[in-house]
């Protein structure tokens, strides 16, 4: 972190700034993140398995066995629940990951609550009613979901056919993308809490484009390790349901090409993935930290 | 148009581009020109009397030799050897019926290419020049063609190829075509041949002559059936279309993709008494990888003359092939073969002498001599009949390896020097596009050296060019001192661009590397990618306007965000919106539906389309208008130039399209069609006219200004405020863009007006997202100051507009294959084809949208930009500079998507849908990439000098006025 470049000042102020206070919980985090990335891949992977749950018959809707494989390479087995109906596997995981989601955002919320009590020098009282803010967070991902809704739509996902998939999709991407941060910060209504979205998930554009790929993973404007941990999912989620509506176009023939599953599994995916760069990244800093203070304690003693 | 140093920079990368690719063609379009010309003979000299009154030929795909073969490579597959066994069971009972060959079918080993060598017998390429354009059908004299003039009845089942090839040879109650595009599902096909083949066959009345019956698959076939159902007066012939190589695949030129199983089968009479008695000079042997012995090796075309011959017809005049021996051999003395033989001579000559004689005749130069050397020896009367069928047949196969080695093989070397030149000009654009921007204002004087220092280098590069010529030129394939100094000339400039203006590399550039135009490049290497191109062009451009919206949202101001976010909304929704014409591809079939035409077979425009059309005439140049109000430059030229030039062009290009679909549609009645042919032909002339008025009265007078001078009191300075000054250039500059929006519009179809108008808006919104982020910018009135330019353009800002020309050429109706295009519009300025100006309306039909994008591209640069009035510099210098880097930027843009084409197709030249999907995105890629360097050329040349050299003209009249 040396002041070598000239062109980010701002920036090495910030990564300063995010020397994580003594007692973040390292190992809690860590072990949060590992059971949530866990629980999220079971969601995905084994939800949709579940069969015969007579309220949920209206989720599957008429296969057309045309489309299904063809008869001279059939897919592995395990794929086959999972592709049979799109929007029910989606359905599946979108019920697990609102589950997986408000536990996860409990855990933010009071991790950033007691980051904010601790510099501000106060010990936690009590926290406020939980339920509000639950409801204002679910709402909030409501609206982004009719956002992320137009978005898919615009890029090319069909108009008048596939709207369930799509809806499906775009209501996965709210609950991953804007619903843990819309429960630990609030929605971004008022002008105070924009900022504070503005900052976490827009603030690097200091940074000449159209390094998508780099600039992020070098430069977000987070200070702590909660914003960073929003931010990389954030990241990861988009980026791989990006980057999963790529396979879709080829002409391999599979089930699995079937609209939205590769965006759905690529956002999954990057969702997994990205806390991983998130521990990484937090834990240099929490030893480098840790490093320093070893460092002055010393010379204090000395 | 004065020739600056600008322009030369652009010219001179375009004759770079010229050259890259007309080297890389030279080696990878392979042409042929297919004669019209049938064999005829009414004195039977060229029939023999035939053996048999009936042939079936099944056909089955990629039948490999070794799968029939009574010596199957060792150790066998259980899946594929010693499955068919009928064949060598029957060969080895009935040596004199029964034959097995090892055929070799040649490259490209794909169904359609092989459909028309097995009734052809000539070596179909990708362009076969002469027939009609765009179909697959066959004008040239087959089997097929020779059967009809015979009175012979055909019948057809299988793969829907051989309906597109030969449209109207079988009897439409005898053939049953199958739709073999969805290839995965093997079954249906031959369960349907099977079910029409033994009917037809156990028919007593034999109500066929000739049968076609084409399989997908070696397992469905029951040849004993079949064997047994034959009459004595039936020739079976079992073939391979091709073979196959280890996974499975077939196009390319391998040996086991080459190799493929033939066998001819006589229930009745013998063909051959002892064909252990054959010359062996006539006979050519070979043996399969793996296999223990060697067997009978014949060309796959070969079987066509043999074909006709045996069921009396004559052979087809375009074949090349050459008889089989041993089914003529009838007696000791081989007369029936000499004869047989001498007929094939005869018609090979008469072929070779017609080609000749052809437009492309200079193809045979090289071998001429010696074919005529080898015809004359072949008609020598010899000592022994044996040196007569010897050399008879050496010219045969002389004819061949000569014609194979025009028409069938690549130049591996002219297509790596194409590539190599391409993709160093790409570099070098890049370099220079670096150097532009790095110098800022001072880009004239170091643009004058850099150019000498070009032009060193390609001096340099025609003498090195001339000498290895000199030196190496035996040992170059193909090449004279033209091509040389073809290649090094713009090598050497190009390597004196790199070493002269490329930034150091470092890793903080891979920040810059644009992720959309790395994933579009690279997407040419897939089949499906290519023929998804329309898809894929808006899902990059929606992408490529991420950065922005993150910049809107941290914008500084509530006011600026929702501007930028707002333009680049509704730019995103007009790209959305563009997106939903289409006309699908073969390929993308059932996952699309035709929107550009009311439907798939009715070329009309859709009802919503009609309606819209002319309220869209009208409304686009008040929205032209509007645009240009909001920096009050609506006046001046434009108060004259939207109302009576630009509003009556377009009123008429939809007026014209509209009579068409009435007279078309069968709205107007017969009656009325040679009035409506000629008033809509008289209303786009006079619209071009109106159009060239309009040029010119642009060229005269181009600038937006208005002056307004408040009423002052007597001895006070008069005070003139120049209306529109701030963005001077951009208003003068677009409406130069919408002479060819115009030209472009009046080209194209009801339903890509629509899109064109919606490209308009797109383009426009885009140019006003930039200016909302250049404001967002609080270091840009600092850096003003400095020595750098105002706000650099960058890639990411020419990215959406090279993409955007792209995504209106889709969706205009367009696609990347040859049927798509819309030869409507060849009629558009003569009732009749005329070679000239059908061939530019056409042009324009298709790629206009590029053009526009080409033309359009510096508008980037010039829009309110406020002419910098006093100082050292012209007032136009900068905008000048940053036009050239925005035109480099689109240049830099087509010109890797060309290289990326041109490497899938160099790559892939062997692969199964080269000429189905590669060739044809890389001829797109061709003519895209010129159109845009003739457009960023007109535009640069044309636009942004008048306009700038107007604006500087009139600043230092302005500055006169200040020191007066």
């Amino acid at each position: 972190m040396g002041k070598k470049s000239k062109a980010k000042p701002v920036v090495v102020a910030q990564e300063n700034a995010t020397v994580p206070p003594d007692f973040f919980p390292f190992a809690r985090y860590t072990s949060i993140v590992g059971v949530h990335t866990t629980l999220l891949g079971f969601t995905t992977l084994f939800l949709p398995r579940t069969t015969d749950v007579p309220i949920l018959e209206f989720l599957k809707p008429t296969i057309d066995e045309s489309q299904l494989t063809s008869r001279d390479r059939p897919q592995h087995p395990f794929l086959d629940a999972l592709t049979l109906s799109p929007v029910a596997t989606l359905a599946w995981i979108c019920i697990g990951v609102v589950v997986l989601q408000g536990w996860w955002g409990s855990w933010m919320r009071s991790w950033s609550i007691d980051l904010a009590l601790q510099s501000a020098g106060i010990q936690r009282a009590a926290d406020s009613p939980k339920l509000a803010h639950l409801g204002s967070a679910g709402l909030t991902a409501a609206v982004f979901s009719a956002v992320f809704y137009t978005v898919i739509i615009l890029l090319g996902a069909p108009l008048v056919t596939h709207i369930p998939q799509t809806a499906l999709l775009a209501i996965l991407l709210a609950l991953l993308v804007v619903f843990p941060p819309s429960y630990t910060y609030g929605a971004p209504m008022t002008a105070e809490i924009t900022a504070v979205w503005v900052r976490i998930f827009a603030e690097f554009t200091c940074v000449h484009y159209p390094g998508l790929l780099v600039y992020i993973l070098t430069l977000p404007g987070i200070r702590t390790p909660i914003e960073r941990a929003l931010l990389y999912s954030t990241v990861g989620t988009l980026f791989g349901a990006w980057l999963g509506a790529i396979p879709i176009a080829l002409d391999w023939d599979r089930p699995w090409q079937a609209w939205p599953l590769t965006p759905a599994f690529g956002a999954i995916l990057g969702y997994i993935l990205a806390p991983l760069g998130a521990l990484t990244v937090t834990a240099l800093h929490f030893s480098a930290a840790e490093h320093l203070r070893s460092l002055s304690a010393k010379i204090k003693t000395n | 148009m004065a020739f600056s140093k600008g322009l030369a920079l652009l010219s001179f990368l375009f004759i770079v581009h010229l050259a890259g690719i007309y080297l890389f063609t030279s080696g990878f379009l392979l042409t042929r020109l297919s004669l019209p010309d049938f064999t005829q003979c009414q004195d039977k000299t060229c029939v023999l009397p035939p053996t048999h009154k009936r042939a079936v030929l099944l056909i089955i795909d990629a039948l490999r030799f070794d799968f029939v073969s009574p010596d199957p490579p060792i150790p066998p597959s259980p899946f594929h050897h010693d499955i068919l066994t009928l064949p060598r069971e029957l060969t080895a009972a009935n040596p004199r019926n029964s034959f097995l060959f090892n055929a070799y079918s040649d490259p490209p080993t794909a169904t359609l290419q092989r459909i028309k060598a097995l009734t052809t017998g000539s070596l179909p390429t990708f362009v076969d020049i002469g027939n009609n354009f765009g179909g697959s059908s066959i004008a040239e004299d087959s089997i097929m063609k020779q059967l009809k003039l015979a009175g012979k009845r055909a019948a057809f089942m299988g793969d829907d190829t051989w309906m597109s090839v030969f449209p109207d040879s079988f009897q439409p109650n005898m053939s049953f075509p199958y739709d073999s595009f969805n290839v995965e599902d093997l079954h249906t096909v031959d369960e349907g041949v099977i079910k029409h083949l033994f009917p037809l066959l156990e028919d007593a009345s034999k109500p066929f002559d000739f049968l076609v019956g084409h399989f997908l698959g070696v397992d469905h076939v029951g040849h004993r059936d079949v064997v047994e159902l034959l009459d004595d007066e039936t020739l079976l012939v079992v073939l391979g279309d091709h073979g196959m190589d280890r996974s499975g695949d077939h196009g390319g030129d391998g040996i086991f993709e080459t190799s493929s199983a033939m066998w001819i089968y006589s229930k009745g009479p013998e063909l051959s008494i002892d064909a252990s008695n054959v010359p062996s000079g006539l006979l050519q042997y070979t043996t399969f990888p793996g296999a223990p012995t060697s067997h009978r090796y014949i060309q796959q075309i070969d079987i066509v003359p043999t074909l006709s011959l045996l069921l009396g017809l004559p052979i087809p005049f375009n074949n090349l092939g050459t008889i089989i021996p041993e089914l003529f051999w009838r007696d000791q003395m081989g007369t029936g073969l000499s004869e047989a033989l001498a007929i094939n001579v005869a018609q090979i000559k008469s072929y070779l002498d017609a080609y000749r004689s052809s437009s492309s005749g200079g193809e045979l130069n090289e071998a001429w001599q010696s074919l005529i050397a080898a015809w004359t020896t072949s008609q020598t009367v010899s000592s022994t009949a044996e040196q007569t069928l010897t050399s008879m047949t050496n010219y045969t196969r002389l004819a061949l390896t000569a014609c194979r080695s025009i028409w069938a093989q690549f130049n591996a070397f002219f297509m790596g020097l194409g590539l190599a030149l391409l993709a160093i000009g790409s570099i070098a654009t890049w370099a220079t596009y670096s150097g532009l921007l790095a110098v800022g204002d001072d880009w004239e004087s170091w643009l004058g050296d850099q150019l000498l220092r070009y032009m060193r280098g390609a001096a340099v590069g025609s003498v090195l060019g001339i000498l290895v010529y000199l030196v190496l030129g035996a040992y170059l394939p193909g090449m004279d001192a033209m091509d040389c100094i073809l290649f090094l000339a713009p090598f050497a400039s190009c390597v004196t661009m790199i070493a002269t203006s490329a930034p150091r590399l470092s890793f903080s550039m891979l920040k810059s590397v644009p992720l959309p135009l790395v994933l579009h490049t690279a997407a040419f290497l897939s089949n499906s990618f290519t023929f998804w191109e329309d898809h894929l062009v808006p899902f990059l451009l929606i992408s490529s306007m991420a950065p922005f919206v993150l910049q809107g949202v941290a914008a500084s101001s509530p006011r600026l965000r929702w501007r930028i976010l707002g333009f680049s909304g509704l730019f995103a929704l007009c790209v959305r919106a563009i997106s939903m014409s289409t006309v699908c591809r073969e390929e993308q079939q059932p996952y699309c539906h035709v929107t550009y035409y009311a439907s798939l077979s009715l070329p009309s425009p859709p009802l919503p389309v009609l309606y819209l059309a002319l309220p869209t005439a009208i409304a686009l140049p008040w929205a032209v208008r509007r645009f240009l109000r909001i920096s009050r430059s609506h006046l001046g030229l434009a108060e004259v130039f939207i109302p009576w030039i630009l509003m009556p062009t377009l009123i008429v290009g939809t007026l014209h399209w509209l009579l068409e679909w009435a007279d078309s549609a069968g709205v107007s009645g017969s009656e009325w069609t040679p009035v409506v042919r000629l008033t809509r032909t008289w209303l786009v002339r006079s619209s071009l006219l109106l159009l060239v008025g309009g040029g010119s009265l642009w060229w005269a007078i181009p600038l937006c200004l208005d002056v307004e001078s408040p009423s002052t009191k007597p001895g006070e300075k008069r005070q003139v405020n120049i209306v529109g000054y701030a963005n001077a250039f951009g208003s003068s500059y677009l409406l130069f863009w919408t002479i060819f929006l115009s030209l472009v519009y009046t080209t194209t179809q009801l339903t890509g007006q629509l899109v064109l108008a919606l490209t308009t808006i797109a383009f426009v919104r885009d140019v006003r997202r930039m200016e909302a982020l250049a404001a967002s910018k609080p270091s840009a009135l600092l850096k003003a100051l400095a020595h750098a330019p105002l706000v650099p353009i960058r890639f990411s800002d020419i990215m959406p507009v090279a993409l955007l020309g792209l995504h209106a050429f889709y969706g205009t109706g367009h696609q990347s294959t040859i049927s798509s295009i819309q030869w409507k519009s060849a009629f558009l300025l003569t009732p009749t084809m005329n070679f000239g100006l059908s061939a530019a309306t056409v042009t324009l039909n298709s790629f206009g949208p590029l053009f526009l994008a080409g033309v359009g591209v510096p508008l980037l640069a010039l829009w309110n930009r406020a002419p910098k009035a006093g100082g050292k510099t012209r007032a136009d210098t900068q905008v000048q500079g940053e036009s050239i880097v925005a035109g480099l930027g689109v240049m830099m843009y087509y010109g890797s998507l060309l290289l990326g084409t041109a490497v899938s197709a160099a790559i892939l030249r062997r692969h199964l849908m080269v000429w189905k999907v590669f060739a044809p995105r890389f001829m797109a890629a061709v003519v895209g990439l010129v159109v845009v360097d003739v457009g960023v050329l007109v535009g640069f040349g044309a636009g942004v000098q008048r306009v700038g050299g107007r604006v500087a003209h009139v600043c230092r009249g302005v500055a006169a006025q200040f020191v007066a």
